[in-house]
């Protein structure tokens, strides 16, 4: 294919703020978002910062359980609505959808626009909420404590989750749309790239649980404003019954979080050895399997919170269902990567601490899901040391991955290889020494949420701040070097890696309209086997 | 204005956009669907706490205005579908003319929901909390009710005002429009009766139920 | 022209047939019961989406689409209710204060 002049990247087509703040470009929106989303990310970082803070000694450090209480509620709210949740898909899903499609734009570009603006409002009256103020109530406004007892700017909170949803649903909505509309000619859903089917299963999850928060949300807000509501026990209501809506979105959001990072791991593990992917069709049902399966678990979250012992059960079954599909996927890359050539840039460390980090979690997950362990270590910081080894280790780590894979599509430069490296493995080293620990001290006991703990768990405390540090530093090298990148980096060829996929086909910053033609696809994805070898310049 | 159908550069054809504008709002109405779920299900658990007293404060409903109500939505999903034939058929006043009959239809509902019935609740004192003016062992389950029956339809009603929004800028826009151009049209008809719906849902769960044996 | 809109009549008609017979279900014959209502219910609920909204005649990504809020939304009130319905309640003594 040959580019004439006259395309113009999409970073140069207008340089003033309006052509920014007004772009119906996907491209550009997904930089939007990526300024949005790192910002939250590292608000977010700092509240976890002063969390490990007081851990350090065994009275807390802080002072106050008041202010604790609302450091980690800030923390949780801000991570998982503000990063966790759209952080993928908005960023790498927004940019590359389009491109791995073979289309011009996502099916309803104003949409995409709205979602932004949903989103920073959202992202600010949240602010509002967790700072000037603060809430106490932890991230998942358990009633009646959040409609009765709580102090604090709950309603803000609230109204916050709820527009970010409708930012949610936005985007989930663009992205099937556009998987079933826009489809390049020849692109079957069978040699569709497994990044797009992933988004799709993630967008499936954002579509159809997202609304089932916001209306829980509005009668949580119902019930405080009027001091009345379903869910008052004084009046007969049922505090669990916002436990299950809760976790009717809750519980798949944690696929929200995750499956996108499959589909990122699920691109780079081939182009880093050189082989097709092992198992494509399962992989990808896998992702499917997971959007369904995920919606019928969520009772794990309340076996001790008096649910009938009857649908307990049922739901420890049920969950243990939902593992099979994630075990298929580790099988699968690890059947990739055998006997491949593997190169070990910055991607592909991430990917493989992907691998190592998510796996734990995963086999964690099964712990906690068995009814009988659970009775024990729910609560504790067994249950933290899950969550954030999926969550921070699985999903973070693929977001990373992602982002220094297609850094040179996105920038138009290479950053720095050798700090990637670097910080790709001060990532994984600081987050197991930080989280690792408190596996430990769950087994034994601690509790989670409390702003004080026993002398005898002061070491492992220590240890876990300690190695803290390490992850923060590990978080932001890559600020450094990619802002460095982007003033000084080399410039990018068109595919730098030598991968396949129509993202790589066109020039690096792609230009606006991405493809001067619109490709053909013949081919199924990772045909790396018949690739010519990558060029080390 | 012509006849030809434009479309956006992502698109095929102008028919390629249209297709992909009403999955799109297929798919949005089904996120809608799932977001009327909680209430669904809190009927199910308010009434399953107990159940004699929950159909007690069902009773205390105004069923005729209920019925009517219910009459108005249906006649306004039929008013808005033959206001879509006609701009289909090509007459334009035709549309205008009908969708004005609907948009009265849901104003109608409005006026009755919350004009009338709402006004004779809350004099009754059948707003939930410390004024609730039942008494007795059903107090309680009565409440509770309320508490559904106010949240719900202040929701549902909030959606139709947005329709009412929407088929008012149809009417404003209809200049716009031709027998070859009109998905606005389409769309927002299914929003309309999609409205209906949720009320044909809502209408036994707060009148019927309680009052059936 | 006319024939949609005989059409779209007979619709009509029919859910309002319908809604009398849900108060029928209520008033005239209680055996019907609350299952009776359901019923109607949810078959006005099929002819306005088939009536009015023409599901029919949309292709299959739309006819997923639908059915997969419904399945959803069954996934909810389903899975939802399994714990109230078997839940035992044990009888609490309130001290008087
Ligand atoms: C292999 C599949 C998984 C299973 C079987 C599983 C199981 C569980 C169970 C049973 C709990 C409740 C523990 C308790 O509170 O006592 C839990 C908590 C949690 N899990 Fe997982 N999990 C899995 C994967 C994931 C993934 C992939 C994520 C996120 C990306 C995740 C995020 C969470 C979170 C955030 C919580 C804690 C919520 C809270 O109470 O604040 N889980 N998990
Ligand atoms: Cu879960």
């Amino acid at each position: 294919m040959t580019h004439s002049a006259a395309q113009v990247s999409y970073l140069d087509d207008g340089h003033t703020l309006r052509s920014w703040l007004l772009s119906t470009d996907h491209k550009r929106i997904a930089i939007l978002y990526i300024v949005a989303i790192t910002f939250f990310f590292f608000v977010g970082g700092v509240a976890a910062f002063l969390i490990r803070y007081n851990l350090i000694s065994p009275n807390g450090l802080i002072g106050s359980a008041e202010t604790y209480n609302r450091l980690f509620s800030m923390h949780g709210i801000l991570m998982v609505w503000f990063f966790l949740v759209p952080a993928a898909p908005v960023t790498l899903g927004n940019f590359l959808t389009p491109l791995m499609l073979g289309a011009r734009d996502l099916a309803f570009p104003r949409l995409n626009l709205l979602s932004w603006y949903l989103f920073v409002i959202a992202g600010f009256i949240a602010l509002y909420a967790v700072v000037g103020g603060g809430v106490d109530t932890g991230w998942t406004f358990y009633t009646p404590l959040t409609s009765f007892y709580s102090k604090g700017h709950v309603v803000a909170a609230v109204v916050a989750i709820f527009i970010a949803g409708f930012s949610s649903i936005a985007t989930g909505l663009n992205f099937i749309i556009s998987i079933h509309k826009l489809r390049a000619p020849g692109m079957t859903w069978y040699k569709m790239p497994v990044f797009l089917w992933s988004l799709y299963a993630t967008s499936v999850i954002l579509v159809l649980a997202t609304p089932v928060l916001a209306m829980t949300l509005l009668l949580l807000a119902f019930e405080r404003i009027f001091g009345i509501g379903v869910f008052d026990p004084a009046i007969g209501g049922d505090p669990l019954l916002f436990q299950h809506l809760f976790w009717f979105y809750s519980h798949p959001a944690v696929y929200v979080m995750i499956l996108p990072g499959f589909g990122v791991i699920s691109e780079i593990i081939p182009a880093f050895s050189r082989k097709e992917l092992f198992g494509y069709k399962f992989v990808v049902w896998a992702s499917i399997a997971i959007a369904v399966i995920g919606f019928l678990v969520w009772g794990h979250h309340m076996f001790v919170a008096g649910t009938s012992l009857y649908s307990a059960i049922v739901f420890s079954l049920l969950s243990y269902m939902v593992a099979v599909p994630s075990a298929i996927k580790v099988f699968n890359w690890i059947g990739t990567m055998h006997k491949g050539y593997i190169r070990f840039d910055a991607p592909m460390l991430y990917a493989i601490g992907f691998i190592g980090l998510f796996t734990t979690g995963g086999l964690t997950g099964l712990f906690v899901a068995a009814l009988a362990a659970d009775v024990h270590l729910t609560q504790t910081y067994f249950v933290v040391a899950h969550f954030h080894y999926v969550m921070v280790g699985g999903m973070v780590s693929a977001y990373f991955a992602g982002f220094h894979f297609w850094w040179p599509k996105m920038t138009g430069r290479l950053y720095p290889e050798m700090w990637g490296r670097v910080g790709a493995i001060l990532i994984f080293v600081g987050f197991n020494l930080t989280f690792f620990p408190q596996f430990l001290l769950g087994y034994l006991g601690m509790p989670r949420r409390y702003f004080a703990y026993p002398q005898h768990f002061e070491a492992l405390n220590l240890l876990s701040s300690a190695s803290a540090m390490v992850l923060a530093v590990g978080y932001l090298l890559p600020l450094g070097y990619f802002a460095w990148s982007l003033l000084y980096g080399e410039r990018a060829s068109a595919n730098p890696w030598g991968a396949t996929g129509l993202e790589w086909t066109t020039p690096s910053p792609p230009p606006t309209e991405n493809f001067a033609v619109t490709p053909t696809v013949t081919q199924p994805p990772y045909q790396y086997e018949h690739a010519e070898t990558v060029s080390h310049e | 204005m012509s006849d030809v159908a434009t479309h956006e550069f992502q698109f095929a054809s102008a028919e390629h956009q249209r297709e992909t504008a009403i999955s799109g709002i297929w798919l949005f109405l089904a996120s809608e669907a799932l977001f009327f779920g909680p209430i669904f299900l809190s009927w199910i658990y308010a009434r399953l706490a107990d159940p004699s007293a929950f159909d007690a404060g069902a009773r205390q409903t105004d069923l005729t205005i209920g019925i009517v109500n219910t009459a108005l939505l249906i006649a306004s999903s039929f008013a808005y579908g033959v206001g879509l034939a006609s701009i289909q058929f090509g007459s334009r006043r035709r549309m205008v003319v009908w969708l004005l009959f609907a948009c009265t239809l849901g104003l109608a509902f409005l006026g009755l929901k919350f004009g009338v019935e709402w006004r004779s609740d809350l004099e009754k004192g059948l707003f939930p909390g410390a004024n609730f003016s039942i008494q007795g062992p059903t107090r309680n389950g009565a409440q509770l009710f309320f508490a559904f029956y106010f949240f719900s339809t202040a929701l549902h009603g909030l959606h139709l005002i947005v329709g009412l929004g929407l088929v008012a800028w149809i009417i404003s826009q209809a200049r716009q429009f031709t027998p070859k151009r009109h998905t606005p049209v389409l769309i927002v008809g299914l929003y309309w009766t999609f409205i209906d719906i949720i009320w044909l849902v809502l209408f036994p769960l707060i009148y019927l139920i309680g009052r059936a044996s | 022209m006319t024939g949609v809109v005989v059409r779209l009549f007979a619709v009509a008609s029919l859910m309002v047939a319908l809604l009398a017979a849900e108060l029928a279900a209520v008033f005239i014959f209680p055996a019907w019961g609350r299952i009776g209502v359901a019923i109607i219910a949810a078959a006005m609920v099929g002819v306005a989406a088939f009536g009015f909204m023409d599901l029919r005649r949309e292709g299959p990504p739309v006819w997923l689409l639908a059915a997969a809020a419904l399945l959803w939304l069954a996934i909810l009130l389903g899975l939802g209710s399994l714990d109230p319905l078997t839940r035992t309640l044990y009888p609490t003594v309130i001290a008087a204060p």
